[in-house]
């Protein structure tokens, strides 16, 4: 017989997970499509401290546990609408109940619906682990320690990241940035309850005649979501026209064909969306130009 | 800190009652559904979160049975077809989809009661559109959902002031 | 709606055992030997050294066998069951058994296969000479894909020895086609087997033959356990092993003079999968239909079925017909853009009516509705009017287009099926109490057939409708009237019951008990079917319709939202307006699936891709289109109450209209296979979208061009244009 468990706080999961084999359980949407039977459970959704969703001066904090759905309903943070609209966009109602961004997150899958969205905002993971206490101290909240890093190199590749095995996934922090344009597009075989077949987020910001920030990420296309910042910053400083962009990402993308799409199907549909977001962004751009002119 | 296992149980409210399965925590609460507790109203399509026919409520929200181990529910409240046909809702529910003929093989008709529920509870009086989203996690291959929408238009119309 | 009902998966039994099938990993090989891991005692292998009498399943023929003996013919090919208490436990067992195989060379492709298994021809009057002398000849070559029936309650039956029979009880449409197999099977009499249908989660023909597979399956296993065994297949299971559409490539070629199809060259290929099953029958309906709603007076069909290593495809709603009146439609849609004509009106210039010959030298001999469906569709839809007008869309992301079709569904069995093998009966069974219970064998798969045989009923005798029983069919007390199967539960044993409640009616003396039986006429007025030469009517009669759906593509990423969508059907009369209604929509998305998301596909190793809900996608509430479904009255003078078949119709017409849509969306010249999915849009539409630049009349020119020369030297091959690829 295993023990599972549901640890009251976090310095108390933490500890369980350094203790010995247990699997964490956020939403459990992937976990439970291939339940092992012997498997020892950590449930985590009942930590308060992995639910919350607040904002800083610099970033919105969303915990790891907060479902799609909670953030489609809560009306205290006035988050970033193509997280939104990427949320809106996962499963279906049964799902979006049940579902984490920590596990969408930790799940690692490229087809995660939220991850493009979550590279091009630059998001970051915050990982907490326990730290055996000195023979001096007692248990306290201060025996937590904390890193911080980048979405995009915590996500090593299919179904991989870079949680150490007694780390759990606290909070995800967006950094507060205005963006004059920002699309979402999940490209699915139907309108709800799918996987993406390619998913996109393109995030810009133009002042006065110029683009000053871009964001392209996609999903669906690699081992992980593709952001390039070479090809973006080659855009941003004008050495890159649209047709260069679109070839560099041609060169970039390395989707596959599988039971759900093609290769072809995948890279034609992603240098449709970039062009047609670079041709949006660019015009946005020249409006802004004249009207800084006038 | 709750440790869980056959032995311990796990406690929760189960239409209105409370219970504790002796089934290990990891189960699919699909299974200590249908197979401990005998209630048979949630079905089983696929195990795979995708076609809807196991939906029960739980506090409220509609989720598929199929993706939650037990030991995740502890202490929760769990609301099957069986609770909830005792309900008033229900029956204005039960009379709205057989006015509209939204009931063709049934097999799905609990999973779309269900999701009738919680779509009513949080839009009391749901446009086209909110109705096709919230039924949308409910697969249905009999009736090309338009009598479901209907039936669900209708059961707002009627139980104005129940949801 | 209660969740009362109970399906086979809900029964509790006594001493129940599990059984669990183990699969083919291969597509066509030799069994050399079947290593099993050390079994607990508890458990049971059954394969075929156990079957009593007779390794084969009866369907039509005899050649499915109920377990592999030496060979396997598909992956999925069941070789053995492993039959315990404790189904986790089975599985894990099923895990470990290793099969040693010797591969044989597999054929996947029907085009290749080198053995037929059904070859029929027919036609008639003087096709080389119409094509001599055509002002045009068109060519054209079509494709349809798979398609899982995905009824949302998987296969699942229950068998339960006794020492006087055997009872199969769950899932099915067919009573008493599993019953016959079983009887096969097991060498036992009719009396010795009884079958039981359950509360049925949606059958739309995937469950005509396969419970015969399972039955047999589970019944071998029963009786050499002594207990009853009970097997519900998972999901993945179901959509791997289980009967499909039956994929199809049609050939047609077409003359035209003084702008009126005047012949038809038909040759039509179905892939039946590895074993005959459903073949023959669903090829039949297939070839009968081919040329479309049409006056063909010069006709020559040739159709196909041809084994591959592939899942045995059977029934799904429909029944062949999809497949020739995609094809036919599509073909007369082409024909009329390369003569520069509005693809309806070239149609409606030809139309069969009534009193005109059917295909196969029948009759039509009622109302040929067509023209009054036809002006209701565009009084609902205003197709002309968008058709015209989203002619003239530019070049931008989102392109609209509008399709419609013209087809019929022939009512009931094709040929003289119901006369010569089915003899129906039905009968009614008058208690003391005045309530009058009907016994057919006819099974509610959610079509409402028990709420329509009590309305029937209950008129007929002027009593309430509660007075009425219908219970689920089981074997030992309903006789055989026949299978739930090609629109005929209603039209021919409602009718029967019409006739038996009118006979009660006549005898009916109160607090007596009374019995009523009424045997199947042939109706008087057809002429009767020659099945070597298909020459007569096929069918009694016809139901007719018309579907529309209208689109918008996204150019970008190939994929088009359904704006709108209308199906206008002549049933004949509804008896329950609500439940005619429920299958007219239900069958009309199944056909929107059909059209362009329904994939299904199988590996180059032969296995099935797509075998999830997750990746064999059906339309979700979120994907359905504002449908709008009408009927038109048009009574039957021999069905009840003006009735005829319906269930099958609306999944019929409507990915032509699909396709048709999508022509104009894409504006790329012609499509000619379904599913046509994104990628397909893509593909067809060029990676680069500066580069494309739409040709329309491509086909057209090269007819054009070629209407000069001698016209039966006119060729076009089929499969698109080099320009628009």
């Amino acid at each position: 017989m295993v023990n599972s468990y549901a640890p009251e706080n976090l310095s108390e999961a933490l500890r369980l997970l350094q203790a010995g084999k247990v699997t964490p359980y956020a939403g459990g949407t992937d976990i439970m499509v291939h339940p092992r039977a012997a498997a020892s459970y950590l449930f985590l959704r009942q930590l308060p401290e992995l639910g919350q969703i607040s904002a800083t001066e610099q970033f919105y904090v969303i915990g790891s546990t907060v479902t799609y759905q909670d953030l489609l309903t809560q009306t205290k943070v006035d988050l970033p609408d193509v997280l939104l609209q990427a949320c809106r966009k996962v499963a279906a109602p049964p799902i979006r109940n049940l579902g984490t961004l920590g596990g969408n997150i930790c799940n690692a899958s490229p087809a995660g619906d939220t991850l493009p969205v979550l590279y091009a905002l630059d998001a970051s993971v915050r990982l907490a682990r326990f730290e055996p206490a000195s023979v001096n101290v007692k248990d306290t909240d201060g025996s937590i320690s904390y890193r911080l890093l980048p979405l995009r190199q915590f996500i090593q590749g299919v179904r991989r990241t870079c949680r150490q095995p007694d780390e759990l996934l606290t909070e995800i922090l967006i950094p507060k940035v205005r963006y004059t344009l920002t699309e979402y597009e999940k490209i699915a075989a139907r309108k709800a309850q799918a996987i993406s077949k390619v998913s996109f987020c393109g995030a810009a910001a133009a002042e006065a005649g110029q683009l000053t920030r871009l964001a392209l990420a996609f999903g669906s296309v690699g081992v992980t979501v593709v952001r390039d910042s070479q090809i973006e910053t080659a855009i941003l400083n004008g050495d890159y026209d649209i047709a260069a962009a679109v070839k560099a990402y041609d060169q970039l993308l390395r989707p596959i064909t599988d039971q759900r799409s093609t290769a072809g199907y995948r890279r034609t549909v992603c240098l449709n969306l970039v062009r047609n977001f670079l041709t949006a962004v660019l015009a946005q751009t020249r409006s802004g130009a004249q009207v800084t002119d006038q | 800190m709750q440790m869980m296992n056959e032995q311990t149980g796990i406690p929760f409210i189960l239409n209105g009652r409370p219970v504790r399965s002796l089934s290990a925590p990891g189960t699919r609460l699909l299974e200590v559904l249908r197979d401990e507790f005998h209630l048979t109203g949630t079905k089983c399509g696929c195990k795979e979160g995708e076609c809807g026919a196991c939906s029960v409520l739980i506090n409220g929200r509609l989720v598929t049975s199929c993706l939650i181990a037990v030991g995740s529910i502890a202490q929760q409240a769990v609301l099957t077809i069986e609770g909830y046909r005792e309900t008033e809702r229900f029956a204005v529910l039960d009379a709205a989809f057989a006015d509209m003929a939204a009931v063709q093989c049934g097999f799905c008709t609990p999973g779309m009661v269900l999701a009738t529920e919680a779509l009513l509870s949080e839009h009391p009086h749901p446009s086209a559109e909110e109705i096709r989203q919230g039924l949308s996690g409910n697969l249905c291959r009999c009736t090309g959902y338009q009598a479901l929408i209907q039936a669900v238009r209708t059961a707002a119309q009627r139980g104005a002031g129940l949801w | 709606m209660r969740g009362e009902a109970l399906y086979v998966d809900d029964l509790l039994i006594d001493g129940l055992l599990y059984g669990r099938l183990l699969h083919s990993e291969r597509p066509h090989a030799r069994i050399l030997a079947v290593r099993l891991p050390s079994l607990p005692p508890t458990v049971t292998v059954v394969d075929w050294q156990d079957v009593p009498a007779q390794n084969q399943i009866h369907i039509v023929q005899d050649d499915m066998p109920i377990f592999a003996k030496d060979e396997v013919e598909y992956v999925g090919d069941v070789i053995l069951m492993l039959v315990g208490p404790d189904e986790q436990q089975l599985e894990d067992l099923l895990s470990q058994v290793r099969i040693d195989y010797q591969d044989h060379e597999p054929v996947f492709d029907p085009e290749q296969s080198q053995q037929i298994f059904f070859d029929y021809h027919y036609g008639h009057g003087e096709v080389e000479q119409a094509f001599a002398e055509a002002d045009h000849i068109f060519s054209e070559t079509f494709h349809t894909g798979l398609q899982e029936q995905a009824y949302l309650e998987p296969n699942g039956l229950i068998a339960v020895p006794t020492t006087r029979k055997m009872t199969v009880r769950g899932s099915m449409q067919c009573p008493y086609y599993v019953k016959t197999a079983l009887v096969k099977a097991l060498g036992k009499a009719a009396e010795q087997v009884q079958v039981v249908q359950d509360v049925t989660g949606g059958g739309f023909g995937g469950k005509e033959d396969y419970p015969s597979v399972l039955a047999c399956q589970l019944a071998v296993a029963a009786l050499k356990t002594g207990k009853p065994v009970k097997c519900v297949l998972n999901r993945r299971e179901d959509m791997a092993t289980t009967s499909k559409r039956h994929p199809s490539r049609c050939h047609y070629k077409v003359a035209v003079k003084d702008g009126l199809v005047t012949a038809m060259d038909i040759d039509v290929l179905m892939d039946s999968g590895a074993y005959t099953t459903l073949s023959p029958v669903v090829l039949q309906r297939g070839i009968i239909g081919a040329p479309g709603v049409y006056n063909t007076a010069n006709l020559r069909v040739h159709g196909q079925a041809r084994k591959t290593n592939t899942v045995p495809n059977g029934a799904f709603r429909g029944f062949g017909a999809p497949q020739t009146f995609f094809a036919v439609e599509m073909m007369m849609s082409h024909i009329a853009v390369a003569l520069k004509q509005e693809p309806l009106a070239f149609k409606a210039r030809q139309l069969v009516a009534q009193g005109d010959m059917t295909s196969t030298e029948g009759r039509y001999h009622f109302n040929v509705s067509l023209p009054e469906l036809i002006q209701r569709a565009e009084e609902l839809s205003h197709y002309r009017e968008k058709r015209q007008a989203y002619a003239r869309q530019s070049e931008a992301r989102y392109r609209k287009g509008i399709g419609l079709s013209l087809i019929y569904h022939g009512c009931g069995f094709t040929g003289n099926s119901e006369r010569d093998f089915i003899k129906a009966v039905v009968k009614l069974k008058k208690r003391r109490d005045d309530r009058v219970e009907v016994l057919a064998s006819n099974a509610d798969i959610g079509q409402g057939i028990k709420t329509t045989f009590a309305k029937i009923v209950a008129d007929q005798l002027a009593i309430p409708l509660d007075q009425i029983i219908v219970n689920n069919p089981d074997t030992d007390l309903v006789p055989d009237s026949g299978p739930t199967v090609a629109s005929r539960s209603l039209m021919t044993v409602g009718q029967l019951l019409a006739q038996a409640a009118a006979k009660l009616k006549q005898v009916w003396e109160p607090g007596k008990e009374q019995e009523i039986e009424e045997q199947y006429q042939h109706p008087e007025y057809m002429i009767p079917f020659d099945m070597e030469r298909f020459a007569g009517d096929a069918y009694p009669t016809y139901s007719w319709a018309v579907s529309v759906v209208e689109l918008e593509l996204d150019r970008l990423t190939g994929t088009a939202d359904i704006s709108g969508a209308w199906g206008i059907f002549d049933v004949g009369v509804p008896i329950d307006y609500n439940i005619v209604q429920g299958q007219m929509q239900g069958g009309f998305l199944q056909g929107l699936g059909y059209s362009c998301m329904e994939h299904l596909a199988y590996s180059p190793a032969g296995v099935p891709q797509q075998t999830s809900f997750t990746d064999y996608i059906i339309p979700t509430a979120a994907d359905v289109p504002n449908l709008v479904t009408d009927l038109i009255n048009n009574p039957f003078s021999h069905g009840p109450y003006g009735a005829k078949g319906a269930g099958e119709m609306p999944m019929v017409g409507v990915a032509p209209a699909y396709l048709e849509a999508l022509e104009q969306a894409m504006n790329c010249g012609r499509l000619e296979h379904v599913p046509f999915t994104a990628e397909d849009v893509l593909d067809r539409l060029g990676a680069d979208p500066d580069r494309q630049q739409a040709e329309p009349d491509t086909w057209v020119s090269r007819e054009r061009k070629a209407a000069g020369k001698p016209a039966a030297q006119v060729k076009s091959a089929g499969g698109g244009d080099p320009a628009c690829r």
